[in-house]
């Protein structure tokens, strides 16, 4: 144990001693993190080139680029569709957009092309996706419009039927109407002139005849008035007479009108029926938003985590990736140093087993880059402290299954290479085909099947998986097992090969290549 | 002769602490080493000497099993030494031929990591690391970066490291390779100090003359065998039977010497002209009496066995002819 701790406080010392070396092997991956995180920590594109061209721009077509321009990108109107294209060619432009003629919507044609440079992959994606975006939702904001239009026409008629007061008013006034009527014919029902008035006036005569007996009266007078009554009476008895055949009339009118009103009602009876139909079927319309009807069907993309920026969607990615060329370049480098150093033969001379140099190496190169990483971890808390703090115990365990691995690769590949440049070279090759044969460049699904299958056990792919699952979805430790046995089964192959170099290769080639220098 | 030769290893193995038996060693086809045998005494400073590539470093690092015999055994004390590497390791102090330290490390880092790494505790590595330091006269510049140091000083911290566990036998592979002849001096003083503590010393070199005069016993390696072993006299007498005589005058004039005593067996070596002979009284006589009748003055005069570079070379005729 005093021996391992000696070793490693040495390694220590010659990294604290090499200044230029520390800074390099500590700051240099701070230094790296520290540049992506001032470039990627925002979800926005900046500085993005767009050359436009149309024969005729409309409205719309305007108000697209102005909405593209509102969100940074810089927007350039071309004087023809090949400069346009040719401004993408020469890296003017990222993207050119050709809008046809007179843009409309309802036009014939509306079709938006898009001339991208694929050769930046990445990009190109990224902006086809973003301008996209800008233009359906452009698209869809017109298709609403229209929608909407239609809409409120809808919603108007649906209005105007459902309001039947006019109807219901009509209705009450026949209905009026058509009892008075009935009331009218009642009463001339009632008059029974014939029977009853007749008897009065007989009555009346009857009367008018004692007062002619009367003697105190006088007789002409009498007998005037009695004319004058007689004549009234003749004459009421005559209008009365008109009247009864009036009332036949009237009776046979009014019997017609009851007829006809009857007829009017059972015909907007019927018409209150459709009403109450179109109002139905109106009503059975759930959707009337213009915005679902103009797309029924929407997609959106949502993130499984909480909105971040890039920065803490790359953050796992590229702490995987600094782990990975760190791991594999430092542990690399102080093996091959161990190996050409001057005191490498006073150490074989030592009695001393290789394992605790082995163990040294691996714990001197492990801590190094736990400093690395806890710096790493303190600068990043300021910008994510939430997510870095919640599922911290599982990233530990993580990250140190994974600088494991790279370190013990790192390892394996400074023991198998004679020279500090074949190693460094080797290094960084296997650095560089971890980060080929993984999601950072292209994903591995976009692979032929039978370089995806070896892929996918990618140590690199593997531990950003893992990281990630820990990092940004909050994962339990149990939940990915199956990423820590293979890496753990990564780390363990890697010391069995360590192990089987340091037992049969003759180091003693790095004596004779020094005896050179 | 070959029967004197195994007489003598018998006699040396009697007391030898490290025995190399019919030992050959080969990097694939290229065959360094074969069948060599080998017995160093205890105690002594045992040097093998050898030109560029004879295989003296393969020698030492066969000797401390950094490398496995292709065939024959390396013993320490009676015993294989692959199979007792811990002790051997605990034993033996091995100073390369390129210093082996840390060179970012200071002199006191270097001693203490070494100590630790032999499992000595932080007071028994204060203690020896004083000692050892004003031993190798480096307790002055104890906290200077190693990196910083003259070659001479290098060569005395490596050894120095080398020492630091207080090793029984201590293995340097061409000590003086690299040092002026003032820091070669120093060196070899060193060596003869550090035997007088009752250590043994096997070393190697190409520089003769200098390792001659430290070395109780020399091998001499030429094309992958030991072609003779033995202390300086004996190896000497055994192939060299003139004696050589070197005589300076004053007037530099030894032409007619070469004349008196013919080409054979007379070399003017600097300002001195030496001859060999086989009556050595018989021929300073006849030089004495010549330097009188000349007139001239006589600087020095002096007698004495040839240097172990004639050795070699009547060595190395010899096979020939064979």
């Amino acid at each position: 144990m005093i021996k391992l701790w000696n070793i490693i406080q040495k390694n220590f010392q010659l990294l604290v001693r090499s200044r230029i070396s520390a800074l390099i092997v500590v700051l240099g991956p701070l230094f790296i993190i520290l540049l992506v995180g001032i470039a990627f920590n925002t979800s926005n594109l900046f500085d993005i080139g767009i050359g436009a061209y149309s024969p005729s721009y409309s409205g719309l077509s305007d108000g697209i680029l102005d909405d593209l321009s509102k969100e940074s990108f810089s927007v350039v109107k071309m004087d023809s569709e090949d400069t346009c294209i040719g401004s993408v060619r020469s890296g003017e432009n990222h993207v050119c957009l050709v809008f046809p003629a007179d843009l409309k919507e309802g036009s014939e044609d509306t079709e938006i092309k898009f001339y991208v440079d694929k050769s930046r992959l990445n990009l190109a994606w990224i902006i086809i996706d973003s301008l996209s975006a800008e233009v359906s939702d452009r698209s869809t904001k017109l298709s609403e419009q229209l929608t909407q239009v239609l809409i409120d026409s809808v919603t108007m008629i649906e209005a105007k039927v459902a309001d039947r007061s006019t109807f219901d008013e009509s209705g009450v006034s026949i209905d009026l109407v058509k009892s008075k009527v009935e009331a009218a014919i009642a009463i001339m029902d009632g008059f029974n002139l014939s029977s009853s008035n007749g008897s009065l006036v007989e009555d009346l005569r009857t009367k008018i005849d004692d007062l002619e007996d009367d003697k105190n009266i006088s007789l002409s007078g009498l007998d005037s008035i009695a004319n004058q009554i007689e004549l009234v009476l003749d004459d009421y008895e005559k209008r009365l007479s008109e009247m009864v055949l009036s009332k036949v009339d009237v009776k046979e009118q009014l019997d017609s009108v009851i007829g006809e009103t009857n007829t009017q009602k059972t015909k907007l009876d019927a018409l209150r029926g459709i009403f109450d139909e179109i109002e139905g079927e109106i009503s059975s319309i759930e959707i009337k938003e213009a915005g679902v009807i103009s797309q029924p069907i929407t997609t959106s993309v949502q993130p499984v985590t909480t909105e971040k920026t890039y920065l803490s969607y790359m953050f796992p990615t590229l702490l995987v990736l600094v782990i990975m060329f760190v791991g594999i370049l430092l542990s690399t480098t102080v093996v091959i140093r161990e190996k050409t150093s001057r005191a490498f033969f006073r150490n074989f001379m030592a009695p001393v087993s290789k394992f605790i140099y082995v163990l040294g190496g691996f714990l001197t190169n492990l801590c190094i880059i736990l400093v690395q990483l806890a710096i790493i971890f303190l600068v990043t808390a300021l910008f994510f402290k939430d997510e870095i703090l919640s599922g911290l115990g599982g990233v530990v365990v993580g990250l140190l299954i994974v600088v494991s691995v790279f370190v013990l690769l790192g390892m394996f590949l400074g023991y198998v290479f004679k020279s500090e440049e074949t190693s460094i070279i080797g290094a960084v090759s296997v650095a560089c085909i971890l980060m080929f044969f993984s999601n950072t460049i292209i994903p591995v699904e976009s692979m032929p099947s039978y370089l995806a299958s070896i892929a996918m056990y990618n140590p690199y792919l593997i531990a950003g998986n893992l990281i990630k699952k820990l990092f940004l979805f909050n994962a339990s430790l149990s939940s990915v097992t199956a990423e820590i046995y293979v890496l753990l089964s990564f780390a363990a192959a890697f010391v069995i090969l360590i192990w089987g170099v340091i037992s049969t290769k003759d180091f003693s080639y790095m004596l004779k290549k020094r005896k050179k220098k | 002769m070959i029967e004197s030769d195994n007489w003598n290893i018998k006699r040396w193995a009697m007391s030898a602490i490290i025995n190399l038996h019919k030992v050959s060693k080969a990097f694939g086809n290229n065959l360094i080493l074969r069948n060599v045998n080998l017995s160093i005494p205890e105690g002594k400073i045992f040097g093998i000497m050898g030109g560029n590539g004879s295989g003296k470093t393969t020698l030492l690092r066969l000797l401390v099993g950094y490398y496995k015999p292709n065939s024959g055994s390396v013993l320490y004390k009676g015993q294989d030494i692959r199979g007792i590497m811990p002790m051997v390791r605990k034993t033996f102090g091995f100073a390369a031929q390129e210093s082996s330290f840390y060179p970012e490390l200071t002199i006191n880092e270097n001693m203490k990591y070494f100590g630790r790494l032999y499992g000595l505790s932080d007071k028994l590595i204060g203690e020896n690391m004083k000692q050892i330091l004003r031993f190798v006269s480096l307790d002055h510049v104890r906290n200077r970066l190693s990196e910083n140091l003259s070659t001479g000083m290098m060569r005395r911290l490596d050894i120095a490291c080398s020492l630091i566990h207080n090793p029984d036998v201590l293995i340097l592979d061409e000590p003086t390779e690299d040092l002026d002849p003032l820091l070669r001096k120093e060196m070899l003083d060193l060596l003869l100090r550090i035997k007088a503590q009752g250590k043994t010393i096997i070393l190697t070199s190409h520089l003769l003359s200098e390792v001659e005069s430290v070395c109780d016993r020399i091998a001499l390696l030429h094309e992958k065998d030991i072609i003779a072993e033995g202390d300086a006299y004996e190896l000497k007498k055994r192939y060299c039977e003139n004696e050589e005589i070197a005589l300076r005058l004053r007037s530099g004039d030894y032409v007619n010497f070469l004349k008196l005593f013919g080409k054979q067996g007379v070399s003017i070596r600097g300002n001195k002209v030496v001859i060999e002979t086989c009556d050595a009284n018989d021929t300073l006589h006849h030089l004495l009496h010549y330097v009188e009748r000349t007139g001239d003055d006589i600087i020095s005069i002096s007698a004495s066995m040839p240097p172990l570079e004639n050795v070699f070379e009547k060595i190395m005729k010899k096979r020939k002819n064979d």
